[in-house]
């Protein structure tokens, strides 16, 4: 890839244009974004967050940014965990995705200990050594400079720290790998049709998944932003995984 | 054994209907604020089993990754079960073992032990107040009548063992069975004493003599 351009699902693009596409998509599929989750992984990524707030190992009165943040699904559980005395900031570059979220959260009745930002991964409006953990679940692939924000995610984190990026991966069995595609390529854009009335955006979802560095180039990335004891959770034979990273 | 998703699926689902049930027992909610982000882990021998439980906003929580917990209890599933739900708290003659904060896997124990699910809710939300009330009664009173059963049961054997057959002794021969040995066993301790002190006095003298 030439230094101005870069993936969008399998088109290439100017890497100026990248951001705001992704916000296209996400606009247009805001509204609908928990109930496609749903029907997309039948229910599953729910159990792939709970891994995740499992993992981050949350406790009261921390600090937790959560990117890519969208409709709240994991900031809902860490307000829990952190209680009326910690922090969570809910970060998103898309205002559509963070009006759902706060308008969800504020229906369930969060409040006080949660702050929302609209912000991109990259260039993260925030102190050096600010937060006890990150989390990005489902965003880093939509991220222009994947590399540029994970060292935006370095910066901010406190020493101790840790992050952790949920993300769609490379399933490690061959036979999953390839109903995985067939669900994706075929049944994916058809579902967003029907349901979301948008096969476009859910066709790039799918593309953008397959474009996304696997388990092990991400793992070597995350290190080359200068996090230490990586490593990755496959999760349902690999098509989701879980890397950990911490600050020392 | 298994992967995070399946072991993440089932903990979730067995939560979900121990939070589920939970809700009928008002008081459970108050006594879990004690135990309030306090990570105990539970180590299952057979069958090999981890997993991490503890309480966030009023809700029991189990977990398959925790970090730092503050006990580990170990054993295998019946023995912590017993512990668990049947309140049993001696643990000598078990398998089980505690590591870091006993009182902590007390709390534990003791929330369990003292759930009282008013099942009469439950039935009379699906089946509406007048059924559900004549259920829970009927319940109710067979569990009344099967604990008098049980506990009548366990009487007349006990009496038939002691007093028809005598392959036990009485509870209160046995009593003063114990006491007399426990007595007899002071005796024997002071008298021990004496005796050795009576040799060192006579050990004592033979050494003044002979100076």
């Amino acid at each position: 890839m030439s230094d101005d351009t870069t993936h969008f699902g399998f088109q290439k693009v100017k890497t100026s244009e990248k951001a705001g596409r992704v916000a296209d998509v996400f606009h247009s599929v805001a509204a609908k974004y928990d109930l496609m989750n749903d029907l997309m992984s039948g229910g599953i990524h729910r159990i792939w967050k709970r891994y995740t707030i499992e993992m981050s190992a949350a406790r009261p009165k921390q600090k937790i940014l959560d990117i890519a943040g969208g409709t709240g699904d994991l900031s809902y559980q860490f307000s829990r965990i952190v209680g009326p005395d910690g922090l969570v900031v809910l970060a998103d570059i898309n205002d559509s995705m963070i009006k759902v979220g706060r308008d969800r959260l504020t229906d369930r009745g969060v409040a006080g200990n949660i702050e929302y930002c609209q912000a991109d991964a990259q260039y993260l409006p925030f102190p050096d050594n600010t937060f006890d953990c990150i989390t990005i679940a489902f965003g880093l692939r939509n991220v222009t400079d994947k590399d540029m924000a994970l060292e935006s995610m370095y910066r901010v984190l406190k020493p101790g720290g840790r992050l952790l990026v949920l993300e769609f991966s490379k399933p490690n069995n061959p036979v999953v790998e390839k109903i995985y595609d067939q669900y994706s390529f075929r049944l994916l854009p058809m579902m967003g049709k029907l349901v979301a009335n948008d096969s476009e955006s859910y066709k790039y979802l799918a593309e953008s998944i397959r474009m996304h560095p696997d388990q092990e180039t991400l793992k070597g990335m995350m290190e080359n932003a200068g996090f230490k004891e990586c490593e990755y959770h496959n999760m349902t034979s690999g098509i989701v995984a879980l890397h950990k990273g911490l600050k020392i | 054994m298994f992967g995070p998703t399946v072991t993440t699926t089932a903990l979730a689902s067995v939560q979900l209907m121990i939070n589920q049930a939970l809700k009928f027992d008002p008081v459970s909610k108050l006594r879990l604020q004690s135990l309030e982000g306090r990570l105990v882990r539970l180590t299952i021998n057979n069958p090999a089993f981890v997993c991490f439980i503890t309480a966030i906003d009023g809700e029991l929580r189990l977990q398959s990754h925790g970090e730092q917990p503050e006990a580990e209890i170990r054993g295998s599933l019946s023995d912590l079960i017993k512990v668990f739900i049947e309140g049993k708290t001696n643990l000598a003659d078990s398998q089980v073992e505690i590591i870091g904060s006993a009182g902590l896997v007390q709390q534990w124990q003791e929330f369990s032990k003292d759930i009282e699910i008013d099942w009469e809710e439950i039935i009379s939300q699906y089946a509406g107040d007048t059924i559900g009330h004549q259920v829970a009664e009927v319940i109710r009173s067979s569990h009344a009548w099967g604990k008098a059963r049980r506990e009548n049961i366990r009487n007349q054997l006990l009496e038939y063992a002691i007093e028809e057959k005598q392959l036990l002794p009485n509870q209160a021969l046995f009593k003063d069975f114990c006491e007399r040995n426990q007595q007899l066993r002071l005796d024997i301790d002071r008298l021990e004493a004496r005796i050795e002190r009576l040799t060192q006095l006579l050990i004592d003298d033979e050494s003044t003599s002979k100076d």
